[in-house]
């Protein structure tokens, strides 16, 4: 594969031209393109937190019923949900445990309940993030519903969707050169390649900017109170990647790119065709709370 | 005679690794003595825990690549409890070199001053300081009126312990001063960083390595900002080929210009020094680009 520079995105109105402008934060206008778009979903809801801050489940649980609709065009939640799972499916959830920024329990339960509703067993279903290789619901799952929160990272640009599967190589330390390039071999792997029923990116706070060895200051997180939801996880990541640039512009009131580029995500795309990054390839519904959406 | 041989070559290893041993707990003890007692009203955890070398990984995974893209040795962490109060995370990293310090406080300065060591800043509950060859972080949230005097204080207990203030890394002086934007300096050496501010290959075109030393810095220019990159190479034959690959991958019809217009309408400008290479990216007049690369030069001569 050719180096890309700088040059080569401010040159070209190509697909990989919009996508590296996007995730190496490079100001550029590009051609609109009739293509096939990728659906993403995206839900806000400005009651998400109650007054003490706490999540409400009912609402979270509502988000992901709107989101898991729209994507599949359907009017009816367990009619989508028959559409991407199966009573006899052995389902993983593999969620992210980082203390700071959990996916939440809210969120699991919210996936789980509908699991269940579409008829399988909550003795195959399994709630995880560390472990999973010895989990032994993921060693057999047949379905993989894979839901994390948006942060930056130190090393990969943003904890993603995609990042979110690292787990599930035996040696994660593998995947760490070149800021994480190629994280997204691991969805090759057996365990999980062409598993993956639904991506949840949780937008409740983000985590726009990070400092210190725990990466975490609760001044770089915001309410943006909403849920990415797609079938394509480059595509979801992308989306959620353009929300976290928008808010690190409007806080830093400069071009902040990410220190350093979510390069996996590009490469997830151009490299190891895993989905789109492609703004202009990707479909956004947006419903509910508009306010400062960002996108 | 042979048997005599081998244990006398075990009775050897065996005193050595005694005092290899034994020097190696005084050091660790060093460290631990940096944590100070916990002040009026807090507790501070029995155990102090270290880590070394890649070792930082099972306390921070995640973070760790940004220490060990540095010259990291050591860290200690504790914490300290008050009833009602959040935990305080007391992180010390030993950089081993001040240079290594001003590193990783580099990469996130933000809102900079000199309240604890050489240089440091406070966001929401969190403190963060470098000194000599140490970088501190001290945590506490969410923050309250309590834990945050608490946690300047532990600082300043840190700060004491630290006898040595450290100089940032001499390439720096090589920044012209006019325009500089000080918070915006960033020091690093591995290739990574290259492209905080200003994203200008995916690969490592620049060829950066440990024994690289780079600094990135952004200048005032009317409302823009342009950045100054200046690199350091172990010597002049590693800078010679490294400034090669980077005109031929990045701006090939450099030739003998030192300075052209990209896509976008700014200017690009780069030029070899000795062992140094500079550029200037982004930068929306030519003359501007041209006179930052000369002031360094100039600074380089002297």
């Amino acid at each position: 594969m050719k180096i890309l520079t700088r040059r080569d995105f401010l040159k070209s109105t190509t697909s990989a031209a919009a996508a590296g402008a996007l995730i190496y934060g490079i100001p550029g206008k590009f051609a609109a393109r009739r293509e096939k778009k990728t659906r993403v979903v995206l839900v806000r809801n400005k009651d998400l937190f109650d007054k003490n801050k706490k999540l409400r489940a009912e609402i979270v649980q509502e988000m992901l019923d709107s989101a898991v609709k729209a994507l599949l065009d359907e009017k009816d939640v367990l009619s989508a949900w028959k559409k991407i799972i199966k009573p006899d499916d052995v389902v993983g959830i593999k969620t992210n445990v980082w203390n700071y920024l959990p996916t939440t329990r809210e969120v699991e339960e919210a996936i789980k309940r509908r699991v269940m509703d579409v008829g399988v067993e909550e003795k195959n279903i399994s709630i995880k993030d560390r472990g999973v290789l010895q989990d032994r619901i993921f060693k057999n799952a047949t379905a993989l519903i894979n839901a994390r929160p948006m942060r930056t990272h130190y090393w990969s640009g943003v904890g993603s969707l995609i990042k979110n599967y690292i787990q599930f190589s035996e040696r994660p330390f593998k995947h760490h050169p070149d800021s994480c390039a190629d994280l997204a071999t691991i969805w090759k792997k057996p365990i999980v390649k062409d598993k993956t029923r639904l991506n949840i990116l949780v937008m409740f706070t983000p985590l726009f900017h990070g400092m210190g060895p725990h990466h975490f200051n609760s001044e770089y997180t915001w309410p943006y109170n909403g849920i990415l939801v797609g079938f394509d996880p480059v595509a979801v990541d992308s989306t959620g990647l353009r929300i976290i640039l928008a808010k690190r512009k409007e806080y830093f009131k400069e071009d902040r790119p990410l220190n350093p580029p979510a390069k996996h995500i590009f490469l997830a795309d151009k490299k190891y065709k895993l989905g789109t990054s492609d703004p202009q390839k990707i479909e956004i519904i947006k419903l509910g709370w508009g306010k400062n959406i960002l996108i | 005679m042979r048997s005599f041989d081998i244990l006398f070559r075990f009775i050897i290893i065996s005193i050595l690794s005694f005092f290899v041993g034994v020097i190696m707990c005084k050091k660790d003890r060093d460290i631990k003595e940096m944590v100070p007692p916990a002040p009026e009203g807090w507790k501070r955890e029995q155990d102090i825990k270290i880590f070394k070398g890649k070792n930082l990984y099972k306390y921070i995974d995640g973070s760790a690549e940004l220490y060990l893209s540095y010259n990291f040795n050591k860290a200690v962490n504790c914490v300290y409890s008050s009833a009602g109060q959040p935990d305080i995370i007391v992180d010390i990293f030993d950089m081993t070199t001040s240079s290594d310090a001003y590193g990783v406080f580099s990469y996130s300065r933000d809102r900079a001053d000199s309240t604890f060591g050489r240089e440091s800043q406070y966001i929401g509950g969190m403190l963060s300081f470098w000194k000599g060859r140490y970088f501190v972080s001290i945590i506490a949230t969410p923050e309250t009126e309590v834990s945050r005097e608490a946690t300047f204080s532990i600082a300043k207990a840190i700060e004491r312990r630290i006898e040595d203030r450290g100089e940032p890394p001499q390439i720096i002086s090589l920044l012209p001063e006019d325009n500089l934007i000080r918070k915006s300096i960033f020091y690093f050496h591995h290739y990574i960083w290259l492209n905080s501010y200003y994203f200008i290959s995916e690969e490592n075109i620049l060829q950066i390595t440990k024994s690289t030393d780079g600094v990135l810095a952004k200048y005032r220019e009317g409302s823009k900002n342009l950045i100054l990159l200046i690199l350091k190479y172990r010597n002049n034959r590693r800078a010679i080929k490294a400034y090669r690959n980077f005109v031929e991958s990045y701006l090939p019809e450099l030739d003998y210009r030192v300075c052209i217009r990209i896509e976008d309408g700014t200017w690009t400008a780069a030029a070899l020094k000795d062992n140094y290479i500079i550029a200037v990216f982004n930068s929306s007049e030519k003359r501007a680009a041209i006179l930052l690369i000369d002031s360094v030069k100039k600074k380089i001569i002297e």
